[in-house]
């Protein structure tokens, strides 16, 4: 059997530790900005947080500056898949969903056009994951316990291709104004118009977009809200991690979600982590995200 | 002059002197409130509501009282506003249904006929409550009905009638606390009694010169017209469906039977229902379902319960009856929906956002402009829509619109229950029609009004004692959910020394202010810094509502 390499890409959101333990690579994308000086930043989207740490990029955000995300560029895709293929190795790339990045096609046309020609001997697997973050970084997850277990790539790929649409997301926002400015939510305006102190949940639908399914009051009511939604749609709690991922929120509201999720489901346990640069840029700070393997994501929101 | 027998002409006269003597002395039943503040004008209200019917009946040639009757109810009908107005209209239509039919009356008929009233105006509350202008009403027809027999003229009637009324008007005061408090006696019971002083001054020979308000009434809009589904039609767009069924403990566990399964049933294949309303309270479903099949669902919903009352109507009727051809025309003009919202608000700023948030009418009126049935009739031919949510927004306001529903054949009209404008914003920020369920709509709509606490801060116009509160006159007084909370000269900390009234509002999380008209700009900072002192954890928003009355309209969430 081929040795193959597990890929995510920058919204998967797995720690350092995470991705050299289970021996994950990343395909980076970029973020960039202008700051108030009119001084113009990119930076790569980088997980491990060395250019600017989590506080500080989300502050960059509340100072009401907009982050700009762009997808996997071909010189990221010539480096991180080059030097798999080189080294013998196949590429099972777990990809950003297609709902929120072309990264996974530009994979894909680079792969017919160069790499399968410079490598006819290797394979490639793309999974179009659905979904971001740690519903991303769960799957890339599942795909090393499979390689540990002995597995090919082809096994691996059918199962995660089964079971996509079970990685769950229900995500709250702090505020509307990153999703506004970054125009990527896909909701009807009117839906919420500008009206204060109401919070969308944000599901992950079958499309793989951020869809907003529900309107809550308040900080507390939309949290509250997320657990009776986890609670509606979880499987099999006991075996399993709930990710909460935060961007650089309050501690207490990160404290209440998780004492809240204890208290009504019973995961094996819970990790909370930061939220990725990419996703935060566009959810914005405060911004709770909880990742869970769950019952098939039936809801399709609207449509482009 | 002395009536043996009461034909049409007389009795209009009658009706329209009792209608003048309470045009002559409305004010003073204004006045006659609870709490200090200008709401509720029963007076006015009921003026209104009896000179549409006289209105109605003014150049009525018919010398029937049934006739004449049937004229006058149906104005008083449309132009019933005020939940005092609601109740005087249900009153006559009761004496009116009563009277159908007769050419004239003799005392004994006369009093048959004011028992139906009785019937009729307590039928028409959910909870009848004693003390009020049913009591006052329900007595002295009680009383008069005994001391009159096949030889007792119109007069003696009505004499009987007048001198009960005023002795259970003067009762009421020790049938309700609050008016015992407040030290007044009950203002509908009050004006009902003008509009029978009225009738026995005109028995007396006395015509009172007053001048009327002459708002008239639309024409008829309850007859059917059949011509709009003839032998050679298909049926197209169903039967409206609508009944009440009583839960069966023989039949179904009641306390824990969920509605859902009568929603579900509705959505069956062989029914297909649609525009579906299924409520419980209690052990009591109230359904409402557009379906080609009524027959089936009627079979079906036995498995649960027994019905109280079943209506079914051919839609292609309801569509034509309540519509002009000239409306119809204007009909087309407006984009169809299957749903639409009609609220009632005053102040600018609150009609704006209201229309904002998606509702499609604004009924104008408040505390001191109540609307009428009529005025929610309007609206609801205006909209094009299957289906029409009401905002009452207004204790005294709910019945009209209430009444208006049960008029309006053209849509399935249903009224909220929310009684302030706080409750409404809160409501309609929560607004999701996504799901094209009326029933789970509704739902969320309840929900949100269930979540938000109401107050309200305005002046008091006069000094008083009310729920505990003592009230000095031009103290800015407070009301928690429609109750008394503070009365403060300070009007710079006036909001947070009312919040401090709200026993959960540690757990509270947004709150909404809505400014009124001519509030200062030091006012609102010196409130919102006061309140962010206190409460660090409330988001707090603003809106100039520009209403007038209240300084402040607060949703507390």
């Amino acid at each position: 059997m081929n040795k193959f390499a597990i890929i995510g890409d920058s919204t998967c959101d797995l720690t350092t530790e995470m991705r050299k333990e289970r021996n994950i690579d990343y395909a980076q994308m970029l973020v960039s900005w202008t700051d108030k000086e009119k001084k113009f930043h990119e930076i790569p989207a980088d997980l491990d947080w060395k250019i600017v740490g989590p506080k500080e990029y989300y502050n960059i955000l509340r100072d009401g500056i907009r982050i700009i995300t762009s997808q996997v560029t071909e010189q990221e895709f010539d480096k991180v898949f080059r030097h798999h293929l080189a080294a013998g190795e196949d590429i099972l790339y777990v990809a950003c969903s297609s709902g929120l990045s072309a990264s996974l096609k530009l994979a894909q046309r680079l792969w017919n056009e160069k790499y399968s020609k410079e490598y006819p001997e290797r394979k490639l697997i793309i999974i179009d994951s659905l979904i971001s973050c740690m519903g991303q970084g769960s799957m890339l997850l599942r795909a090393a316990d499979m390689r540990d277990e002995g597995k090919s790539m082809e096994e691996i790929a059918a199962e995660l291709e089964k079971t996509k649409l079970c990685y769950n997301q229900v995500a709250v926002v702090e505020s509307l104004d990153c999703l506004r400015r970054a125009g990527r939510v896909k909701a009807a305006k009117a839906f919420f118009g500008n009206i204060f102190g109401v919070k969308p949940i944000l599901i992950s639908d079958r499309a793989g977009q951020n869809h907003a399914i529900e309107k809550a009051k308040g900080r507390r009511g939309s949290i509250l809200r997320c657990v009776e939604m986890i609670h509606e749609a979880v499987v099999n709690p006991e075996s399993q991690i709930c990710y909460v991922l935060h961007a650089d929120a309050k501690q207490e509201d990160v404290d209440l979600m998780v004492s809240k999720i204890k208290k009504s489901v019973p995961f094996k346990e819970i990790k909370v982590m930061t939220l990725g640069p990419i996703i935060g840029a566009t959810a914005g700070p405060g911004t709770l995200a909880i990742y869970f393997y769950g019952k098939e994501v039936m809801i399709s929101g609207e449509q482009e | 002059m002395v009536l043996k027998k009461l034909n049409g002409e007389q009795f209009a006269a009658l009706i329209e002197n009792g209608a003048k003597n309470l045009r002559a002395n409305y004010q003073e039943v204004d006045e006659l409130n609870v709490f200090p503040v200008p709401d509720g004008d029963t007076g006015t209200n009921m003026s209104r509501t009896i000179e549409g019917g006289t209105q109605a009946i003014k150049d009525c040639k018919e010398l029937s009282i049934g006739l004449v009757g049937k004229e006058l109810s149906r104005g008083m009908l449309m132009s019933a506003r005020g939940n005092s107005g609601v109740i005087l209209s249900q009153i006559f239509r009761g004496i009116c249904k009563g009277l159908s039919e007769k050419e004239s009356v003799n005392a004994v008929e006369l009093g048959e006929a004011f028992k139906i009233g009785i019937k009729q105006a307590y039928g028409a509350v959910v909870t009848p409550v004693e003390g009020t202008i049913l009591t006052v009403f329900r007595e002295a027809t009680e009383v008069a009905c005994k001391q009159i027999d096949e030889n007792s003229t119109i007069n003696e009637f009505f004499e009987a009638h007048l001198k009960q009324a005023l002795v259970t008007l003067k009762h009421t005061k020790e049938l309700l606390p609050v008016l015992k408090e407040a030290d007044v006696i009950d203002s509908g019971g009050c004006g009902y009694v003008y509009i029978v002083k009225g009738i026995v001054k005109y028995l007396d020979g006395e015509k009172i010169e007053q001048e009327l308000s002459s708002v008239r009434a639309s024409e008829q809009i309850d007859t059917v017209d059949c011509s709009a589904f003839t032998s050679d039609d298909v049926l197209k767009f169903g039967y409206c469906t609508e009944f009440i069924l009583r839960l069966q403990n023989s039949k179904v566990n009641v306390v824990n039977f969920n509605v859902q399964t009568i929603i579900d049933d509705l959505n069956e294949e062989d029914i297909k229902g649609d525009s579906i309303v299924a409520l419980k309270d209690e052990d009591v479903v109230k359904v409402h379902v557009h379906t080609k099949e009524p027959g089936l669902v009627l079979h079906k919903m036995r498995d649960y319960g027994e019905f109280l009352t079943i209506k079914v109507e051919n839609m292609a009727l309801q569509h034509n009856e309540a519509m002009s051809e000239e409306e119809k025309e204007s009909e087309l003009q407006m984009k169809h929906k299957k749903y639409a919202i009609v609220a009632v608000a005053q102040g600018k700023g609150i009609s704006d956002q209201f229309k904002e948030f998606g509702v499609d009418y604004i009924v104008s009126g408040n505390q001191t402009m109540n609307p009428s049935t009529e005025d929610f009739i309007k609206a609801f031919k205006k909209i094009n829509a299957d289906n029409i949510i009401v905002f009452p927004n207004n204790k005294n306001i709910v019945m009209a619109a209430q009444q208006a529903s049960k008029l309006y054949k053209g849509a399935n009209v249903v009224v909220v229950n929310c009684v302030s404008i706080p409750q409404c914003y809160s409501a309609l920020t929560m607004l999701d029609l996504s799901s094209d369920d009326l029933t789970l709509i509704l739902g969320n709509f309840n929900e949100a009004i269930r979540h938000v606490v109401s107050a309200e801060i305005t002046v008091a116009i006069r000094s008083t004692k009310a729920q505990g509160v003592t009230i000095h006159k031009g103290d800015h007084i407070g009301i928690v959910d429609g109750k008394m909370a503070i009365s403060s000269s300070f009007k710079n900390k006036i909001v947070v020394d009312l919040l401090k009234k709200i026993p959960d509002i540690q757990d509270k999380e947004v709150l909404t202010l809505i400014y009124g008209d001519g509030i200062t700009e030091e006012e609102k900072i010196k409130n919102v810094q006061a309140i962010e002192a206190k409460y660090p954890n409330l988001e707090i928003g603003a809106i100039d509502g520009g209403q007038n009355v209240y300084k402040y309209l607060i949703a507390v969430e």
